[in-house]
């Protein structure tokens, strides 16, 4: 089974910027729940003020919920970065995991600018970041 | 106890009577008859059964019979009098139908009195005091009319009450008149009969049977009215409504406007009047299909809908035009927060069935009353704003200023002024020389077009081509400087090329192959000699259509040059995909060499890339002699510029090409 894989990037609206990462937090725990009833995985990474985010899943699922994110005055600037079919999930453990820079250690904070800069030279290579990212900070939770 | 359920049935008899008589006024052809039908069964049971409901209370003190026969017709004649009078009620003057159809309903419910009272067998002396009975049927008559007149001038929605009681009025003023127009004495040795128990329970029967026809009656009516209100709902829903996005049409957005226009006469709310328009989206329908297209549309009407507030009107009045009424707002910070969330959230991509377009939005503003009272200036106003937003590069928004109207009307005249020229064939082909290098000697011209306007003089074609690319004049303007060229290149010497500009509308718009085609036929020059330039915007609207249109015209044996290169996107990849001979480069560059290296990289690397593709490469805008040698030595074959010639008209041209050859005092 194909999956459609989404990647975009947006600003936070200046309204909100004060607190950014708190409903970078808030947005990452909601969408989990209506992902999973939709079948959709994916990440949110909020980073200086941007939000990045990869949704997967199938065509209709992503597009619908990718349409509301788009009627969402939360953020602005939105820039479709990478849309594409792809043979398997990547992010199937993750309804919607959160990347959040304040929540981040300093390594992770690096790793999280370098994907910033990434996701609009180079889409696919921004994603496999971020699914790494993912991976290291679950091994570091368990070894806690 | 008899006398209040007589009453009751009077009354809603009556009611129910004056809804269906209201009906069958209403009702047109055939239906008519059936409401007219229903309506007298009604009244006329309803009228029966208040009387003889009322005769079984009344208490004579002497023992009462019915006469069945009598009784009966009594009915009949209630039911058809009441018939006739309201087919009579129908007449068109209102005097007339008010006292022709109102009085014989009147004095059909006379007539059911007084036949039904012959019915009413009194064991005594009957006597009659025939004022009243002339009184009673006066009343009748006149409350009768009165009722109909009233029920006739009843306009609004409400129950038409007046008339009801009018009606309730010449009911119970018959009865009760009538019955002081009847008196009966007993006959000694009869005593009073025991027969009210029977009576009672025969007016309920009554009352029962006439509520039951009269419960059918406004059933039915009730019932036929919820499906007509309904029709009409859905009606009017459809007349206001755009089928495809579901919001309001331009119908209904009209309606409203002019309302708030005439509310503000009277001191009513301000209210600011927003006009957007879809940036990208006939190529996007084009491209990617009328359904794909469809699915945008949805899409953007959804999106509006969230930016704009609850209160707010969206309206859908075009093609991928859309308005946006905002009551209450007189501060513009209000609408231009408005204005760009709009702008904002249709400047998002639409991802839909796999495929991604980017659209965008400009939207003009304008407030009233602040900008202007009647519906007409607002609806101006706002086009006016919104052209200009759209003219300052789209995406944005503009607000209504009165100084746009002189812009706009400028522009205007313009527009007029061009298809007046296109008409007269204003337009002149100029020549400007292009020089080969290698031989020193003139390969050809680029032919241009100038627009001599007796009103304006000469006019650059940087002014006038965008205007008539916009009114779709170009392609006519275009084929006729490709004819003009021909023809004079075919009088050139052998060899000589020309080179002709082709819009990308032109392009775009099918016909280009053949009416080169129709050119070079004319005209008899050599396919070979002739070289089509387009630029790189063309091939990135449509790539598909531009890849057919261009195959066709090389199939011509035509040559294809890209004009102003490097200016545009990643220029790279079209050289391989479309089947282009020469490359120009464009003079921004040829202007800065030697001196900047960055231009003079750029022009090494296009020289370069020339060479590699096997394509010509023609320099443009060449001016001073240090242009000249860095060029060629970088390897452009092919060279135009003020250094070796301006554009020149035709005649100058051939005097150039026939003499100059040898003399040429450049290089
Ligand atoms: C940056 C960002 C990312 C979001 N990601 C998701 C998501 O993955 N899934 C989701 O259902 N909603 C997501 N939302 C929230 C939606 O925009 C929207 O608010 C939510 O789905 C509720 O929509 P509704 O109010 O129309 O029901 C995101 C919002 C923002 C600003």
């Amino acid at each position: 089974m194909t999956v459609q894989r989404l990647f975009y990037s947006s600003r936070i609206a200046d309204e909100h910027a004060s607190r950014g990462a708190a409903i970078a937090r808030e947005i990452a725990q909601a969408s989990a729940v209506r992902n999973s009833a939709s079948e959709l995985t994916g990440t949110l990474a909020y980073i200086d003020g941007h939000f990045i985010q990869v949704l997967e899943g199938n065509l209709k699922q992503v597009e619908e919920t990718f349409e509301r994110i788009c009627c969402d005055f939360r953020h602005r600037e939105l820039k479709l970065l990478d849309y594409h079919t792809a043979p398997s999930r990547l992010f199937s453990e993750w309804a919607m995991a959160s990347l959040v820079e304040e929540d981040a250690t300093i390594g992770q904070r690096e790793a999280l600018s370098e994907v910033r800069v990434l996701a609009t030279l180079n889409a696919r290579e921004a994603i496999a970041r971020m699914r790494q990212l993912l991976a290291l900070q679950d091994r570091a939770v368990l070894t806690a | 106890m008899l006398v209040l359920l007589a009453a009751l049935l009077c009354v809603v008899g009556s009611y129910v009577s004056i809804q269906l008589f209201r009906r069958t006024l209403q009702a047109g052809g055939g239906s008519r008859f059936h409401w007219c039908f229903l309506a007298s069964v009604c009244a006329g049971s309803s009228i029966w059964g208040t009387h003889f409901i009322a005769m079984l209370g009344y208490q004579p003190g002497v023992p009462v019979t019915f006469d069945a026969t009598l009784t009966i017709i009594s009915v009949v004649i209630a039911i058809f009098g009441v018939g006739i009078g309201l087919f009579l009620s129908t007449l068109r003057n209102r005097w007339f139908g008010a006292l022709c159809g109102g009085g014989t309903i009147g004095l059909a419910i006379a007539a059911m009195h007084y036949v039904g009272m012959f019915a009413y067998r009194a064991d005594g002396i009957v006597g009659w005091l025939p004022n009243y009975v002339a009184l009673s049927l006066a009343c009748a008559v006149v409350f009768g009319a009165l009722a109909i007149d009233r029920l006739r001038v009843h306009d609004h929605e409400g129950h038409p009450w007046t008339a009801t009681l009018l009606l309730v009025v010449a009911i119970v003023m018959l009865h009760f008149v009538g019955m002081a127009a009847f008196t009966v004495t007993p006959i000694a040795g009869f005593g009073s009969g025991p027969q009210s128990e029977v009576f009672v329970a025969m007016a309920s029967a009554i009352a029962m049977a006439a509520l039951l026809i009269v419960g059918t009656g406004i059933s039915t009516y009730l019932v036929e009215m919820r499906t007509r209100v309904d029709a009409q709902d859905r009606l009017h829903h459809i007349a206001m409504h755009d089928t495809l996005t579901g919001l309001q049409n331009r119908h209904a957005f009209n309606g409203k406007l002019r309302r708030l226009c005439q509310r503000l006469v009277k001191g009513g709310p301000p209210f600011a009047l927003l006009m957007v328009d879809l940036d990208r989206f006939k190529p996007i329908n084009d491209s990617l299909g009328h359904p794909f297209g469809d699915k945008v549309l949805k899409a953007v009407s959804a999106r509006l809908q969230e930016a704009v507030r609850d209160n707010d009107m969206v309206a859908r009045i075009g093609g991928d035009e859309f308005a946006v009424i905002a009551p209450g707002v007189d501060d513009p910070s209000v609408a231009r927060l408005l204005a760009e969330r709009i702008v904002e959230v249709l400047s998002r991509p639409f991802v839909i069935s796999g495929q991604v377009a980017d659209l965008g939005a400009s939207v003009g503003i304008t407030l009233a009353p602040a900008d202007g009272k009647d519906a007409e200036t607002l609806t101006q106003q706002v086009d006016i704003a919104l052209y200009h937003a759209k003219n300052e590069g789209r995406g944005r928004h503009c607000f209504f200023d009165p100084s746009l109207t002189e812009t706009l009307r400028e522009r205007r005249l313009l527009e007029a002024d061009l298809r007046r020229a296109c008409m007269r064939e204003e337009f002149e082909v100029y020549f400007q020389p292009i020089l080969d290098t290698a031989t020193r000697e003139f390969a050809g011209a680029e032919a241009l077009v100038r627009w001599h306007s007796p009103e304006r003089g000469v006019v650059s074609p940087v002014l006038f081509i965008p205007v008539a690319e916009e009114l779709g004049l170009v392609t006519t303007i275009g084929a006729l400087v490709l004819e003009r060229a021909c023809a004079e290149a075919a009088t050139w010497p052998d060899g000589m090329t020309v080179a002709v500009n082709v819009s990308p509308v032109q392009m775009m718009g099918g016909r280009l192959a053949s009416t080169v085609a129709q050119a070079l036929h004319k005209s008899g020059l050599e396919p070979g000699r002739l070289e089509i330039e387009i630029t790189e915007t063309a091939l990135v609207t449509d790539d598909e259509l531009a890849l057919r249109a261009l195959e066709e015209v090389r199939a011509l044996g035509v040559k294809i040059s890209l004009d102003d290169f490097g200016t545009g996107y990643s220029s790279l990849s079209y050289l391989h995909r479309f089947p282009i001979d020469r490359i120009k480069i464009d003079a921004s560059f040829v202007n800065q060499v030697p001196h900047d290296p960055g231009s003079a990289s750029i022009v090494r690397a296009i020289a370069q890339l020339g060479e590699s593709l096997q394509m010509e490469v023609t320099a443009e805008g060449i001016e001073t002699d240090a242009q000249y040698s860095y060029v060629a030595e970088h390897g452009c074959r092919h060279m135009q510029g003020f250094l070796f010639s301006r554009p020149v008209d035709a005649a100058t041209l051939a005097r150039l090409f026939g003499t100059h050859e040898k003399n040429r005092s450049v290089a």
